[in-house]
């Protein structure tokens, strides 16, 4: 299985910032930085996560034409941070000042690495030691198994504001296959390579009603190839109006929804293999199957679940994109038809500081559901358990802004970057970039102050055990046919 | 030939003294097949003084000898795999056992015995079984990013870890 | 079941000398805080104890509402707020209070905690104006 290194953009941005002056002259210095690795086990892939650059401090750095050191101090600082905190590995980036699109490890670093790595396991058995050697425009990693044998590192992926694959062989990417002819007309937006991106990756859609399912059929005629899908609910009457591929006997059959979409999507012969899990998001189980997506859309109307989303992406290093439209009235008729698109990602402000998810909803929905009956007795609690309307034509309009971000992060093209949210109210045509974030927390520890950002797997379960699960949830798993009272992947 | 002793089983059981070799050391009496290894004299006397042999019980750095007549202690026994039965057997030894208990430290995973009370960074990690060169590795007390002076003088006690690390060297 | 920044608040207020445990029933985390101030009168002691139930997503989630520990009276008699309903837990009745942040003032995450919800309950028995901080 080939390993990959995931990296906050941010910080990718920093480290080449930092390696420049190595750069500016043919015979520039080495420079180094080192940081601390945390990891990502799926079922089909495997990454390390850069939880944290520690960057070094003077004189921790021996800089010359022909090498650098590390100083023992800067490695053991480095070391002692990844034990204390029980992570994965450490991770060494030194520059090559005279390479450019080529670069690749010395005999020199042939020699030297076996040494260290021999030496950071001696201390503690779990170290993982990987080391990247950069190029002005290149980089090679290798992930050392123990200190004979080493595994090529695949690629380095960073995650932000753009998403950016960067090979980690030392050699350019090499070009594109031609797409298919099917995809010809989309080429004027998404290129040779994005598509070709597009198609190797695996999209997670949680929630596979309303817009979910809007969304497969838009990323499987976009040219994605795997999809990984979750909802636990069924067909019913209904959702009828608004599940795509669903039909009135999938209703009397009560066919879960994810069966459903396997097989359209399957059946247009695009090669598309959809994998159906019919489970709650909020078991940790599954929560955790989302390690193998290359990216997230959260396609579910809970507080709950895009809680537990935004979380694993900055634990993760993952792109998430929610989407969502609300109908909203009152006596005098409809005031609001909303669409909604946000994007989450290490350095962007998560959904709760965005405000789509209150403290309120969020507290409702993680009671038990004893408890949470009791609540609702009291009778403060309506508006979070009334139904809401929905109907397919507004869930197109956030699932196609949904799968616009998706392909301007493999290929920019909007003008302007990302906003917080995308908002668009039919009913005055007004379509808005939203760039501030409406309940933004400085403090906010799940994408301000995460002190398990990049831990991956290296940290306690975020996700719900299956007995918490059932108590949080209830009687009523499949909440269509009542008011939600619970934390289903519904969409409405 | 020493006669049985009363409750041994006169074909399979020894019986013999141990103590830890210290001033008013308590002296135990242990029973073992004759077949046991000397090894296992150590381990129970150790047990039953509460001290745990470095670095581990079943290959310890820590010394067994022979108490001889007047409690003159003998060279410490190398083969403590010979069984105490023919052990006990070979003329001048004595059912009497002392264990010493060295001082024994580590750096890394690396054990060695401390051929003297203290010792600097510098003579530590050239100890044969450390074996690690002071101009590429150097030396911290666990948990600890403060650098041990390389030719200052440590207090060493039994049990005592260092850490050492490594420089991390690249280039082309 | 309890969630760690509630073990976490929970320790913090104990080590301070507040009597605050956390109590895991099947199925809900609750906090217990006992010896709540009181006026009284109306009240008939000066002083109750609660149970506060913890969300799973809590700290992010709020707090909000808490039960109080039967029997009680107010005024001779029952409280309109004391309405909600009655639950069992170790061996003693609790009666669900309806107890809510204002429009206007709701629980401000990263800011408000279980200490600050516990402020905020004590309100109840002084009329909403707390007279001392817990």
């Amino acid at each position: 299985m080939p390993i990959s290194l995931r990296v906050a953009r941010d910080d990718w941005i920093a480290l080449r910032k930092h390696f420049q002056p190595s750069f500016r002259l043919r015979s520039g210095l080495e420079t180094g930085a080192l940081g601390v690795l945390g990891e990502s086990r799926g079922r089909t892939t495997h990454e390390l996560l850069l939880a944290k650059v520690l960057w070094p401090e003077p004189g921790e750095v021996e800089m010359s034409r022909g090498g650098l050191v590390f100083s023992a101090s800067y490695l053991r600082r480095a070391h002692l941070v990844m034990r204390a905190e029980g992570l994965a590995g450490l991770v060494t980036f030194h520059t090559h000042p005279g390479a450019d699109r080529y670069v690749g490890f010395s005999a020199y670093d042939d020699c030297q690495d076996p040494l260290l790595v021999e030496n950071l396991v001696e201390l503690e058995p779990r170290t993982r030691l990987v080391s990247i050697v950069v190029g002005k425009n290149s980089q090679a990693g290798r992930v050392w198994i123990n200190r004979d044998r080493y595994e090529e590192l695949a690629e380095i992926i960073a995650v932000g504001d753009e998403l950016s694959y960067y090979p980690a062989t030392g050699r350019p990417q090499p070009p594109p296959p031609p797409p298919a002819a099917v995809f010809d007309r989309a080429l004027a937006l998404t290129t040779a390579g994005a598509l070709h991106r597009l198609s190797r990756m695996v999209v997670a859609v949680v929630g596979a009603s309303g817009t979910g399912s809007l969304l497969c059929e838009l990323l499987v005629r976009a040219g994605c190839r795997h999809i990984l899908l979750i909802d636990d609910d069924v067909v019913l009457e209904i959702n009828l109006n608004r599940i795509l591929h669903a039909t009135s006997e999938d209703s009397e059959r009560r066919t879960p929804k994810v069966e459903v979409l396997r097989r359209a999507i399957e059946a247009l012969g695009f090669g598309c293999r959809v994998e159906a899990i019919q489970d709650n998001i909020l078991a940790d189980e599954t929560l955790m199957r989302l390690r193998d997506a290359d990216l997230v859309f959260g396609c579910v109307d809970k507080a709950y679940p895009r809680k537990l989303l935004s979380e694993f992406s900055y634990r993760y290093l993952r792109p998430y994109v929610d989407v969502g439209s609300e109908i909203g009235g009152d006596e005098q008729g409809i005031v609001s038809l909303d669409g909604r698109t946000n994007y989450v990602a290490p350095g962007r402000w998560c959904l709760l500081c965005t405000g789509l998810v209150t403290s309120r909803e969020l507290a409702f929905e993680s009671l038990s559901y004893e408890e949470r009956e009791r609540v609702i007795a009291l009778g403060y609690s309506r508006d979070l358990i009334i139904k809401k309307p929905a109907v397919m034509d507004l869930n197109m309009r956030s699932a196609s802004y949904g799968m616009m971000v998706l392909r301007h992060l493999l290929q920019p093209f909007l003008l302007t970057p990302l906003p917080v949210t995308i908002a668009e109210n039919l009913v005055t045509y007004a379509l808005r970039p939203l760039n501030r974030p409406r309940a933004a927390s400085p403090e906010c520890r799940i994408c301000q102050r995460n002190r398990y950002f990049g831990y991956g797997d290296n940290s306690a379960p975020m996700g719900l055990d299956r007995e918490s699960l059932k108590i949080i949830l209830g009687p009523n798993q499949m909440t269509e046919s009542e008011p939600s009272r619970g934390s289903s992947n519904e969409d409405y | 030939m020493a006669a049985p002793h009363e409750h041994e089983n006169p074909e399979h059981d020894v019986q013999v003294r141990v103590q830890i070799l210290s001033p008013g050391a308590e002296e135990f009496k242990v029973k073992l097949p004759e077949a046991a290894a000397l090894l296992e004299v150590m381990q129970r006397g150790a047990a039953l003084a509460h001290v745990a042999l470095l670095p581990t019980q079943d290959a310890p750095l820590d010394r067994l000898h022979n108490i001889l007549k007047h409690d003159e202690v003998g060279p410490a026994i190398q083969d403590l795999d010979q069984a105490i039965g023919d052990f006990v057997r070979q003329p001048g030894t004595t059912r009497d056992f002392g264990i010493e208990l060295v001082l024994a430290f580590r750096v890394n995973t690396r054990w060695a015995i401390a051929p003297k009370p203290e010792l600097s960074p510098r003579e530590i990690l050239a100890l044969p079984e450390i074996n690690l060169d002071y101009t590429q590795y150097s030396l911290y007390l666990p948990n600890s990013t403060d650098l041990l002076a390389l030719d200052t003088p440590i207090k060493i006690e039994r049990g005592m870890a260092f850490e050492a690390q490594r420089d991390g060297r690249y280039g082309a | 079941m309890c969630p760690r920044t509630a073990q976490e608040d929970a320790g913090r207020l104990a080590r301070r000398g507040l009597s605050v445990t956390l109590v895991e029933t099947p199925g809900q985390c609750y906090a217990y805080a006992s010896g709540i101030e009181a006026a009284t009168p109306p009240w008939d002691r000066p002083a109750y104890d609660l149970m506060i139930a913890i969300p799973a997503g809590y700290d992010d989630a709020g707090l909000d509402a808490f039960y109080l520990g039967l029997p009680y009276t107010f005024k001779g008699g029952t409280h309109p707020r004391v309405q909600g309903a009655t639950i069992e837990i170790n061996g003693r009745r609790w009666q669900l209070v309806s107890w809510h942040y204002p429009e206007g003032a709701s629980w401000r995450r990263g800011q408000d905690n279980l200490e600050t919800h516990i402020l905020h309950c004590k309100g109840f028995f002084f009329h909403r104006g707390a007279v001392n901080a817990y």
